[in-house]
């Protein structure tokens, strides 16, 4: 077993689920439903960089950068056309959830008439190499890089600047944030925003190691909940951890199934078995844990 | 005394009644052909005729149950156009007696459970006696119960998988053979190339865990001495192989056997040549015979680096009836025929046959009309006479290696396979 490799590869999937849960776990905290429709932003995400990246042929990284855009917009778009109004006239929990499947419905049908069901393939090609015992790819490097460099990035915005603060009140209390003259309409943009950014940064970079079909994101829904859960809803530094220890124990249970001639669909015992023993042990998740809530409050006394 | 008389006059009488009436009532069913006068032959043709018109519809409706969306789709659109074209042949030379095929389709999504749906739509609600397809084995599988229960027969082009055969049922019937005999094939391919380290990277369903079974069965009889190092079974839904490709990596094999499908055979040979595994040699069945995965360079570059090799049914491509389907395919679509086009040609059309043979439209009786048709019917893919389990009874292989040619990587074929004689390369 090549444990340098597998640690690697586990550093590669742990990655995209950061970048793909953060937003989700955000929209989750602040408007208290679980946004379905996210699934979306991830596949729109893709489209658009292949669109820039190799149908206007402006290369992998303007690719990206429409990528972050965009689905940033939608999900604005998303917040102030679908979620806002229905936030308005009260609705709740499971409204709001319903409303989001059938939002992401419409989005997955009008992706499938822009771009057609046939599977596309970027055409940007990443060399790899080798590096003692590893071998990677420069879009591996990338997906890492990115995501190391978006939590060092979020991690400044929410504790140095007066946004961060702004954000972390209105998660806290919206109303007594509010009161505090906070802009919480304001803010609520901004996270919508991110969040949708991010996704959109996710479902290019996951398009372009794998393919980019109408379900891509819908295909990664379940794993990027259970990274939000097992994180804990709203814990920006929870779903970074819980997306390293789900791309471990992926990673994990895919060499032990293969070594068992198992088939690797089983791999999911391991990454739910995980979860289920979190949510029975800490149901608030990884941010329950003294170790990320001593770096939650210290980060509110900032 | 007087009571005797009586009896053997009984006995008598009825033996003898007996012996006239079975003469008489042979003379009756059985007239002679000179009895038969001729306006008797034209009473009976008429007769004949008109229950002809009373027993099959105007319309006779065939089911088409088959990937319309989904990720297979790309590929299943186009072999879907084969089964129009079978529709159109019989149209265009005045239908079954006078009466047209419809094709009615409906999308399985190549989803066992979406699949059961499509065909509980085609047989309640369209009323479909006979079906074509469905993709998949475990959409085969999904639908065979209710089929074998509602008694309505369905005729697989591209379902492969041996446990077909095994659970199936009688109203399961397939063109394409059974990979019973393509993993035989397989293994002598092994064997003639002399490979002694194997690994198997395959779908972890029915076609691919089948596949890779039938070889490890097969090779075991024949060549014992093959060693399989490493077997992994992939998610076709995890979009990301690069840990279970490092399994088959750190197992050093001599030569890899692949099962995959066109969507994730991208993903898989993308991330195979990213984590360095071109330097053993690969082979596959009939999936991986498949000119789209030379839409993406990466894949065309892993495939022609690692020389693979494989097998695949063959279809005698210089027969006249596939030339007939080739001809007329190309010039109704403007494009090649793909993988499987030809066995859903062949499909609809025993399908279409077997309804006229049975001369009604009924599931039941168009059951019993199939092994019939199939046994005298040659088609795009030659012969489709039938076994016990519906399976073709002859199949030929073709063995073939992908080669780099003028324009871009190509499958050349090699050689040809048969139970009976095995190997013979060109």
């Amino acid at each position: 077993m090549n444990w340098a490799q597998l640690l690697l590869n586990s550093a590669i999937t742990g990655s995209l689920y950061f970048l793909l849960t953060l937003g989700l776990t955000m929209t989750y905290d602040l408007l208290n439903f679980a946004n379905v429709s996210h699934a979306e932003l991830i596949t729109f995400g893709a489209y658009i960089g292949y669109v820039v990246s190799d149908t206007l042929n402006l290369g992998f990284i303007w690719g990206v950068t429409a990528s972050f855009f965009s689905s940033g917009l939608l999900g604005i778009i998303s917040y102030m056309l679908v979620f806002r109004p229905l936030a308005r006239r009260g609705a709740d929990f499971i409204h709001l959830c319903i409303a989001s499947v059938g939002y992401s419905l419409t989005l997955r049908f009008l992706m499938q008439q822009a771009w057609g069901q046939d599977i596309v393939l970027f055409e940007s090609r990443f060399k790899a190499f080798t590096l003692g015992p590893i071998r990677l790819s420069w879009l591996g490097v990338s997906i890492m890089a990115m995501a190391i460099a978006l939590f060092v990035s979020l991690h400044l915005i929410l504790t140095r600047t007066k946004l961060g603060k702004a954000m972390r009140a209105t998660s806290n209390n919206i109303v007594l944030a509010k009161a505090s003259g906070i802009n919480t309409e304001q803010v609520l943009l901004v996270v919508w925003f991110l969040g949708s950014a991010l996704a959109g940064i996710g479902g290019v970079l996951k398009g372009c190691d794998t393919m980019v079909i109408p379900v891509l994101g819908w295909n990664l829904l379940i794993m990027v909940f259970a990274t939000a859960i097992l994180g804990g809803i709203g814990s920006f530094y929870g779903a970074f951890a819980a997306a390293y220890s789900i791309g471990l124990a992926e990673n994990l249970s895919v060499a032990t199934l293969g070594h068992l001639g198992l088939s690797t669909d089983y791999k999911g015992i391991v990454a739910f078995g995980i979860l289920t023993a979190m949510l029975i042990l800490k149901p608030t998740g990884l941010s329950g844990i003294k170790v990320f809530r001593r770096t939650l409050l210290r980060s509110d006394r900032n | 005394m007087e009571d005797k008389v009586w009896a053997v006059a009984a006995i008598i009488l009825l033996i003898g009644g007996a012996v006239g009436g079975y003469y008489g009532g042979t003379l009756t069913a059985t007239p002679s052909e000179e009895s038969v006068s001729k306006s008797d032959y034209d009473a009976l043709s008429s007769k004949y005729e008109a229950l002809q018109e009373i027993s099959l519809p105007d319309v006779i409706k065939i089911g088409v149950a088959y990937p319309l969306t989904g990720p297979i789709a790309p590929i299943t659109l186009k072999i879907i156009k084969a089964a129009e074209l079978a529709a159109k042949f019989v149209n265009d030379t005045g239908g079954i007696a006078g009466r047209s095929v419809r094709l009615i389709f409906e999308d399985t999504a190549a989803e066992p459970e979406t699949c059961l749906e499509a065909v509980k739509k085609l047989v309640e609600v369209d009323g479909v006696e006979v079906i074509v397809g469905p993709a998949t084995t475990p959409s085969m599988l999904a639908v065979a119960e209710y089929l074998n229960r509602r008694k309505v027969p369905i005729i697989a082009p591209s379902a492969s998988a041996i446990k077909i055969s095994e659970e199936g049922g009688p109203y399961l019937f397939r063109t394409v053979p059974s990979d019973d005999l393509q993993t035989a094939a397989l293994a002598d391919l092994v064997k003639s190339k002399g490979w002694k380290k194997l690994a198997t990277f395959v779908l972890g369903q029915d076609y691919g865990i089948g596949l890779e079974q039938g070889l490890k069965e097969n090779l075991e009889i024949i060549a014992p001495e093959v060693e399989i190092v490493k077997s992994v079974r992939y998610d076709p839904e995890k979009m990301d192989y690069r840990s279970e490709l490092q399994l088959v990596k750190d197992a050093k094999p001599e030569a890899i056997f692949f099962a995959t499908w066109v969507e994730e055979g991208y993903v898989i040979f993308r991330q195979a040549l990213e984590i360095g595994l071109d330097e053993a040699l690969t082979f596959g069945g009939e999936g991986m015979a498949d000119v789209a995965f030379f839409d993406d360079p990466s894949t065309a570059e892993f495939m022609t680096k690692t020389n693979m090799m494989g097998t695949k049914p063959a279809s005698p491509k210089d027969r006249y009836y596939y030339q007939q389907f080739y001809t007329a395919y190309k010039e109704t679509f403007d494009e090649e025929p793909s993988l499987y086009g030809d066995y859903m040609f062949d499909a609809t059309m025993i399908a279409i046959m077997s309804v006229a043979k049975a001369g009604v439209y009924d599931g039941e009786k168009i059951k019993k009309a199939i092994p019939a048709v199939a046994e005298h019917y040659i088609g795009a893919t030659g012969q489709k006479a039938m076994n016990e389990n519906g399976d073709p009874l002859l199949a030929k292989y073709d063995v073939w290696e992908i080669v780099e040619g003028d324009e871009g990587p190509e499958y050349s074929f090699i050689g040809e396979w048969e139970k009976a004689s095995g190997i013979s390369w060109k």
